[in-house]
């Protein structure tokens, strides 16, 4: 079997090399006639010419990494077939320029790090008089009236940051804090903290895990670990990492290479996992609904345009993308809009530090009939949905964009703007000097109403987006 | 009808006195209600639901009637299960309540221990709150802002003590 010419790991992204035991073993996923399969016995590395420009076949991935992926989708049963497609799709993340990782290697998954939770920086205790205030609950606070078992049932659905954001609007919601069963819920495979899951598969339910969570925070120490590695290096003997390293030296509240590796792995592993089970919807409802509305008049924010992040050539044809000489998935989706929509959902793809939107979904009211319509990609379990109402009318979106894509979306309505679904600010653009890529934020917005959406489409990302209003309008408001 | 075989239907008497006749693989979709029939025996007798009133038994049982055929749910004591927020489309629909009614859903399928309608009770509050201010949760649940700024500002100081250090 052949081993590639871009020779890096579909997981993990990092090199095969003879020289680490864990780096050096491989499997190879390669598709034949009959479907993708995958090499049963591990493939040991050797060096080996690439053939320019032949087609690729193969992608390669450590055994170690693989182990890591499969339990990442553990307890379904992989096709390869759907796997195969989702990593020819996917772009090369080590590279990302926006990730102050890319010093990082790879951790021997024999020796990985061991917290020690002990710490100087305890949990601030309230005051008795706030303590007793606190648990007092209000009178038109509708947690109150739910068992605490289901308020946990709840608080364990959102992010952290979200249930952070609910403490300050409910007392009855504050307390699920105290409870070590909602910390440990972070640290599920597929959950915030899920990095270092393996690492806690055998700790038992009541074990600190708040305080877990507070030492495995990593987002504050990004500018700190590049710092030190520029100014005065120390190393990890254990880990292969320079500068500093919770698990292997101590240093409780430091920085760590070992959990940034980790993390970065996860990512990938995330990213394959929302890709594979990404699906689009089949019905043409929408179009038809849309046709219905009559001729629109169309508002859009940019310019579609497609930037290939395939790392590899896996076509042929060279009158199709130069990059990887094959065609592109890329398609339009329309459908109507009206005021029987009172929900709109929206599918985030996580891509290393960045966000794309990856579709949407309009909920009509349930008396009207409607069915419900998908533009554009749907992934399971990462969706932010906004309510709308006859005294939140939508008016239009902001968009945060890049070639690459919308990057983060925010609706506009008759009460306001509403906030940022996605992260408006993404690691690539003009900071980075890269051309092309330049992020902005881009208004499309109008004050008649909105008849129509219209969404474009690539392989897994929303990368234009277009608001239908009648034709007979005067003068329309909102920027381009 | 034999002595022998259960009646295809049963009577739930709600809350407010109300009879509500209903299949019994129906009603079965509530493992309270599964765990009576099989310790009462076929009686025929109304079971009563103390708990819940008509309008949200009713409400209940047109969840259990459309998830009849579902296969149970297995391991769903596995804490280490995926968490997601997604909803089933027929799901997202009937949970397009008010607010009342669909913490009083919530509450029945606790009391009638029905899991898979609990589950989709608790994300579909979840999905109410993701993604918004404070203000908008506050709006979004009726809340008023009641905490004193020495009470916020001790939230404030644990929230920061999770996130960072």
């Amino acid at each position: 079997m052949r081993a590639d010419n871009a020779a890096q790991c579909a997981s993990c992204g990092f090199m095969f090399t003879a020289q680490r035991p864990w780096l050096a073993e491989y499997h190879a996923i390669s598709i034949a006639p009959s479907g993708a399969r995958i090499s049963d016995t591990p493939v040991r590395h050797r060096h080996k010419k690439p053939r320019k420009n032949a087609p690729n076949t193969t992608h390669l991935i450590h055994t170690n990494c693989w182990r890591r992926l499969v339990s990442h989708f553990s307890p379904d049963q992989l096709s390869l077939d759907r796997l195969y497609e989702v990593l020819k799709d996917l772009p090369y993340f080590a590279s990302n320029p926006g990730e102050a990782e890319t010093h990082l290697s790879y951790i021997d998954p024999h020796r990985l790090p061991d917290l020690k939770l002990e710490t100087e920086n305890a949990l601030p205790t309230p005051s008795p008089e706030v303590q007793d205030s606190m648990s007092r609950a209000s009178a038109d606070d509708r947690f109150a009236q739910l068992p605490v078992e289901m308020r946990l049932e709840i608080a364990t659905h959102l992010s952290t940051s979200d249930y952070l954001t609910l403490r300050y609007c409910s007392r009855a919601m504050a307390a699920v804090f105290d409870i070590e069963a909602f910390w440990r819920t972070r640290f599920l495979v597929h959950e915030e903290r899920g990095f270092v899951s393996y690492l806690f598969d055998d700790y038992p339910a009541e074990h600190r895990w708040r305080l877990l969570y507070h030492h495995t925070n990593l987002n504050k120490y990004i500018d700190y670990i590049n710092h030190l590695n520029h100014v005065n290096p120390v190393y990890c003997e254990n880990c292969v990492n320079n500068v500093y390293c919770v698990g292997h030296t101590d240093r409780v509240n430091q920085p760590s290479h070992c959990f940034q590796a980790m993390r970065r792995h996860w990512r990938i592993n995330t990213n394959i996992y929302d890709r594979y089970y990404m699906t689009q919807q089949t019905s043409t409802v929408g179009l038809e609904m849309a046709r219905k509305k009559g001729p629109l008049r169309w508002k859009k924010v940019f310019d579609d345009k497609y930037i290939c992040e395939r790392q590899k050539v896996y076509g042929n044809n060279r009158k199709a993308c130069h990059r990887c000489l094959e065609k592109h998935i890329y398609f339009k989706e329309k459908a109507s809009f009206s005021s029987s929509v009172v929900q709109i959902t929206f599918f985030v793809l996580f891509e290393g530090e960045d966000t794309y939107i990856a579709g949407l979904k309009l909920i009509h009211e349930d008396s009207t009939g409607a069915p419900n319509i998908q533009l554009g990609y749907r992934i399971p379990g990462k969706q932010v949905t906004i309510n709308l109402s006859p005294q939140q009318k939508l008016r239009g979106f902001i968009l945060n964009t890049s070639a690459h894509g919308v990057h983060a979306i925010r609706s506009v309505t008759t009460a306001g703007e509403l906030d940022w679904i996605g992260q408006p600010v993404g690691i690539v653009g003009k900071e980075m000097g890269i051309v092309g890529l330049e992020m902005g934020k881009k208004a499309l917005t109008t004050n008649r109403p909105i008849r129509a959406l219209l969404g474009t489409f690539d392989h897994c990302r929303m990368t234009g987006f277009e608001i239908g209003i009648a034709r007979n309008g005067v003068r329309q408001r909102g920027g381009e | 009808m034999s002595s022998g075989t259960p009646s295809s239907t049963i009577t739930l008497t709600s809350s407010d006195g109300v009879d509500v006749t209903v299949e019994r693989q129906v009603a079965e979709r509530s493992v309270l209600i599964k765990n009576m029939l099989e310790d009462l025996g076929d009686s025929g007798e109304a079971i009563p639901v103390p708990n819940v009133n008509e309008a949200v038994l009713k409400k209940v049982i047109e969840w259990c009637t459309h998830h009849k055929l579902d296969p149970p749910s297995a391991g769903d004591d596995d804490d280490s299960r995926r968490k997601t927020t997604d909803i089933d489309e027929w799901d997202q629909k009937f949970m397009q309540v008010d607010q009342e009614m669909l913490f009083e859903i919530i509450l029945a399928a606790n009391y009638l221990d029905i899991k898979a309608l609990l589950d989709v009770g608790c994300k579909t509050v979840a999905n109410m709150i993701k993604g918004k201010s404070p203000e908008e949760i506050r709006k979004t649940f009726n809340i008023q802002n009641d905490f004193t700024p020495e009470e916020e500002d001790q939230i404030r100081r644990e929230n920061e003590w999770a996130e960072d250090r």
